[in-house]
């Protein structure tokens, strides 16, 4: 993986999730902290995970594993919690990576043959070197499910 | 509201805006007891009223906020002839005034909107009340009447002269006047207003100097003392400025006796009529336009009491104020404002820099709470360390308590708003009511008051309208032809109870019955069956009203069902008690706080939850034999059968989905642990049971997995049970709302963080109710019918009896009530003497005749074992007689219904089962009446 390099004009920070490597713009987030006790919160949507105990903030975390359908993953040492810059929410992820700085060039728009599913939740991809960087674009994870919310409020 | 600065609201303006809301809410009140009181109203009152408004109208002034201002100053007229006692305080004075208050109210909302308020309305309610025509609109303000109407006129139109050649001339429009009146009761200054620069006035006043009026009477003031009017202004410059002077006018018209003026001075008032020698009465101070007014009054009264005792001045100090107007002239100048208002040390805070603070605190205690076990593992005991920790205890306790004071507030907040409400009310149906309050100053938080509003408003509404009587009414039923309706709240129990009393009509429960019946909201088969209390709850039912026709005050059949939902949320429950003719109570029970809820921590599976204990009303234990007892399946529901109650159960796990995982939650492997209902797990305890043997009961306690805690849950009236698996804990948790991704999710009412950290659900019972489509009406119907059927068979239903359950052999059991036993004593079998077919047994030297069941029972016959039977010796014998029990089984406390049935003897009252044997409840009474015929024969024999 690249190292740090300050001079790019977008940085990313990268996690694993179910064994896809993933960046989120550094500038979306705001703390990455490691797995805290997620409460579970019964009957709700499948893609929220719990609540966290932040320093007596309670946070929502969502499993953006099963936003993007990838497989189920246990809960291990290595999890990590990142929190979105915006919202009191978070996502957890599998592994937390390096910050990955990119140009525009390297950026690509994503293939044709990706579910509409998982391209929903995405910006682009960065091909890098040993592996495809798939990025996560937050507005959009935030604000669809968001509305997913709103639809299920309908009928429940 | 035309005006320059107004556009944009200042920081000063929104200061002025927050004191003018202050002034508004003070205002009602007085107005309210000058109602009261009437013709004897207090002058202080009045006064105190009328500071109110003055300073609205300061304020108002100040923001350059016309109409209200105009509005205050009408009626401040009003008040000004009231305190002259010139006009008597009638209900129609005050309706004028409160009108104008209500019309003040909407205008202060609308401060910072382009909107304003017509307010022509009023202005003439006003007048009307003064007798006084409607100004010819000159610029809105109303003129009083006027000892000299031309004079003022020709103030008005022309512009002001000044006298000083050094001071400015102003030759302005009216905009850079400023209105001011002396504040004199006196008749010099009848009526009088000047117009004065308002950039000098300013100056004058932001200098802290007193403004006065001041008239100079040519004749007894300058002339008598060698003076003329350019010493005297001399004078008066040495001394300040001088403001404003109609020496013009008053020359060139025909007013001879004298001139006014205004001057702006740092002497007081004594001090000025000395040095200008002049008489008190001559001079006033000056009613500005400004809010300082009143602290420079209070200063200056303070003074001015001072003064009197020194040197008494009869024009200034003689007499008591006098309804006789003429008399005017003797009133103090200054008396009204003699008594300083009170003066309470607060300031203003914005809520939610306060509810910022207590979450703040809120963590620093759960730090606290964390930091203890940890440091108690390096802390020796007593250690420095130690007694800091206890310090850091007091002191945090000590802090979160005095921010919880913060956002409390006194119950008289809400409840003096309701004198108006009260009296508007009454007024428009034409009752008469009186509102006592009770216990005012009873503190609650903010949120709480403010979501109280609503319903209190309800409830006194009802009191008004359904409650009390017409006065005539009332007469007849020999009541006080007034009404009251008492508030009276208090501290109890960590909860604040209000209770709304009135001494009306009272609620008839049978009316109550038949109208919810005729809606169709209680069944045919429940009419006889409900209780008075019951009957008078059916109120509560949605879309119940009982008042016969639709008033625009209440009765529009969403009254009461409101009420109690809007109570329920704030987690307080709400009680109804009446007596036909007698009146009602309405009893609320709310608790202090919002934000902190003692909540009992309870567990399914892995989950934690938190239940508020608001909404519990107990918590049962289930074992294995007393699930076999009380839990039932009614068409696939469970329900649990308590004290001759039906109550639905829930299982929280199976209700939220909960899985049990045998393996960690992390690793994903859902083993779920499969039970089935606790209904079926009947069958396996009665599977064992067969095989047990009963009543042994301490093996299957220690079984945790068949140990199920049934939390039983308020929902109104209604009860239903929810089954949990583990209790851990009481714990007062902070709520906090449910983030917008779940906050759809009904059964939960928020989140909470335990004092572990843990994050934790709150349980929310109607939500869970409603997941569940719990419906509470066809379950209460399967009960009604289920004690009906029971009590077909028998009328003592569900009385509470103790039982002594006794065995007269193999598989039959018997049971006494232990109030009609007197003893029970073991014998030997082998020392029980033979008679005939009589049996004796000796006791404490006496023969006893001892009777078996059978003797008088279609049962079989008593089996004695070797080692040792009972006899048990029945009370209300005339001999000394005992009954074989060849085991005692155990003492019971039931209620359970009694099952009768054809083939039970006469004196055997029903049947019951108890852990699953099947007993004969013997009629104590029928049963000695036996014995006492056998013992005769056995006499006769």
């Amino acid at each position: 993986m690249n190292s740090i390099r300050l001079d790019h004009k977008f940085q990313y920070v990268t996690f694993r999730l179910a064994h896809n490597l993933i960046g989120i713009n550094i500038l979306d987030i705001r703390e990455i902290v490691p797995y805290i006790k997620i409460t579970r919160i019964q009957q709700a949507q499948e893609f929220i995970l719990g609540l966290i105990n932040l320093r007596g903030q309670i946070l929502t975390i969502l499993d953006v594993g099963v936003l993007l359908g990838l497989e189920k993953r246990k809960i291990h040492s290595q999890s990590h919690i990142i929190m979105f810059k915006h919202k009191d929410v978070g996502f957890i992820v599998d592994q937390i990576g390096d910050v990955i700085g990119a140009d525009k060039k390297n950026i690509e728009s994503i293939p044709a043959n990706i579910e509409p599913g998982t391209k929903k939740y995405m910006e682009n991809i960065i091909n890098l070197p040993e592996e495809v960087l798939m990025i996560l674009d937050a507005k959009k994870v935030l604000l669809h499910t968001q509305t997913d919310d709103e639809m299920s409020k309908e009928y429940s | 509201m035309s005006n320059e600065n107004h556009d944009s609201l200042d920081a000063m303006s929104s200061e002025f805006i927050a004191e003018i809301k202050d002034d508004l809410a003070s205002l009602e009140p007085d107005l309210l007891i000058m109602e009261e009181k009437g013709a004897n109203v207090d002058g202080e009152l009045i006064n105190h009223a009328f500071r109110s408004i003055h300073s609205i109208k300061g304020g108002a002034g100040f923001i350059n906020f016309e109409a209200l201002s105009n509005l205050s100053h009408a009626m401040e007229n009003v008040l000004m002839r009231a305190r002259e006692k010139k006009l008597v305080i009638t209900s129609k004075v005050v309706d004028a005034l409160l009108s104008g208050f209500d019309k003040m109210k909407l205008m202060v909302d609308l401060i910072g909107t382009d909107k304003t308020r017509d307010y022509e309305e009023e202005i003439e309610n006003l007048h009307r009340v003064l007798d006084i025509e409607p100004p010819e609109k000159t610029q809105g303000r109303v003129k009083q009447k006027a000892k000299s109407k031309s004079l003022e006129k020709t103030k008005q139109l022309k512009p002001i002269e000044k006298k000083k050649k050094s001071k400015k001339q102003i030759k302005e429009k009216n905009g850079n006047l400023q209105t001011v009146k002396p504040l004199s009761e006196s008749a010099i200054f009848k009526g009088k207003q000047f117009f004065v620069d308002k950039k000098r006035l300013e100056n004058a006043l932001s200098s802290q100097k007193f403004v006065y009026a001041v008239k100079i009477g040519f004749e007894n003031d300058l002339a008598a003392k060698q003076k003329d009017v350019d010493s005297i202004i001399e004078d008066i410059n040495s001394i300040g400025d001088l403001l404003f002077s109609d020496l013009e006018d008053s020359k060139s018209g025909n007013k001879k006796d004298g001139f006014f003026c205004v001057i702006s001075t740092i002497l007081d008032l004594p001090l000025l009529s000395q040095v200008l020698e002049i008489k008190k009465n001559q001079i006033a101070l000056v009613d500005r336009q400004f809010t300082d007014y009143e602290t420079i009054l209070k200063g200056l009264s303070l003074q001015v009491e001072r003064e009197k005792q020194i040197h008494p001045e009869p024009s200034t100090l003689k007499g008591s104020p006098s309804l006789n107007s003429t008399e005017d002239l003797k009133k103090p100048i200054v008396a009204p404002i003699l008594t300083s208002p009170v003066t309470t040390q607060t300031i203003r805070i914005n809520v939610e820099l306060i509810s910022k603070l207590m979450n703040t605190v809120g963590e620093m205690a759960l730090a606290r709470k964390q930091l203890r076990p940890l440091l108690e593992m390096v802390v020796e005991e007593n250690s420095p360390a130690d007694k800091m920790m206890q310090n850091l205890d007091v002191v945090t306790t000590d802090l979160q308590e005095t921010i919880m004071q913060m956002r409390m507030q006194p119950i008289i907040d809400l409840m003096g708003k309701y004198k108006r409400v009260v009296r508007d009310i009454a007024r428009r149906i034409s009752k008469k009511v009186d509102l006592i309050l009770d216990g005012v100053d009873v503190e609650v938080d903010r949120n709480v008051l403010e979501k109280l509003a609503n319903p209190v408003t309800h409830l006194i509404r009802n009191c008004i309208d359904h409650g009390i009587e017409m006065p005539q009414e009332r007469l007849k039923l020999s009541k006080p032809e007034t009404g009251t309706i008492n508030i009276k709240s208090f501290h109890q129990g960590g909860h604040v109870h209000i209770v709304i009393s009135d001494d009306g009509i009272g609620i008839d429960p049978q009316m109550v019955l038949s109208k919810a019946f005729e809606k169709g909201l209680v069944s045919e088969d429940q009419l006889d069956k409900l209780t008075n209390k019951q009957k008078i709850d059916l109120i509560f039912l949605p879309g119940f009203s009982t008042s016969e026709e639709i008033t625009d005050i209440s009765g529009r059949g969403v009254g009461m069902d409101v009420v109690k939902t809007n109570i329920e949320k704030l987690r307080g429950q709400i009680e109804i008690d009446s007596i036909k003719g007698e009146g009602t109570n309405v009893h609320l029970i709310i608790p202090l706080t919002l934000a902190i809820v003692p909540s009992l921590i309870v567990s399914a599976g892995e989950s934690k939850f938190a239940i508020p204990q608001v909404s519990i009303k107990e918590v049962i234990f289930l074992e294995p034999g007393e699930i076999y007892k009380q839990v039932e399946n009614i068409a696939g529901s469970e329900v649990l059968r308590l004290r001759d109650q039906l109550l639905p159960i829930l299982r929280l796990r199976s209700l939220l989905g909960i899985k049990t995982y045998v393996q960690k939650p992390e690793t994903g492997e859902e083993t779920e642990e499969k039970r089935e209902r606790i209904a079926d797990r009947r069958k396996e305890a009665e599977a064992s049971d067969a095989s047990e043997k009963r009543l042994e009961k301490k093996e299957r306690r220690q079984n945790r997995w068949d140990a199920t805690y049934v939390i039983l849950l308020k929902l109104g009236v209604n009860i239903f049970g929810l089954c949990v698996d583990e209790l851990s804990d009481i714990e007062e948790v902070v709520v906090e709302p449910l983030s917008e991704y779940i906050k759809h999710l009904k059964h939960f009412a928020g989140t909470a963080i335990l004092g572990d950290g843990d994050v934790v659900m709150i349980l929310d019972t109607p939500g869970i109710a409603s997941l569940s489509s719990l419906r509470f009406d066809s379950i209460k119907n399967e009960e009604i019918k289920r004690n009906q059927l029971i009590e077909k068979g028998d009328d003592t239903k569900g009385k509470k009896r103790s039982l002594i359950v006794f065995s007269n052999g193999e598989k039959e059991y018997f049971a006494l009530e232990l109030k009609s036993i007197s003893r029970l004593e073991p014998i030997i079998p082998s020392s029980i003497h033979y008679t005939g077919d009589l049996r004796y047994v000796e006791y404490n030297g006496q023969a006893v005749l001892l009777f078996s069941m059978n003797e008088f029972l279609p049962v079989g016959e008593c089996v004695l074992n070797d080692e040792e039977v009972f006899a048990i010796f029945p009370k209300h014998i005339s001999s000394k007689v005992g009954i074989i029990a060849s085991k005692i089984i155990d003492t019971f406390v039931t209620n359970e219904k009694l099952k009768k049935d054809a083939s039970c003897p006469d004196s055997v009252l029903g049947k019951l089962f108890i852990d699953g044997m099947m007993v004969q409840v013997i009629d104590h009474e029928k049963f000695v009446g036996m014995i006492e015929d056998r013992t005769q024969n056995a006499k006769d024999a």
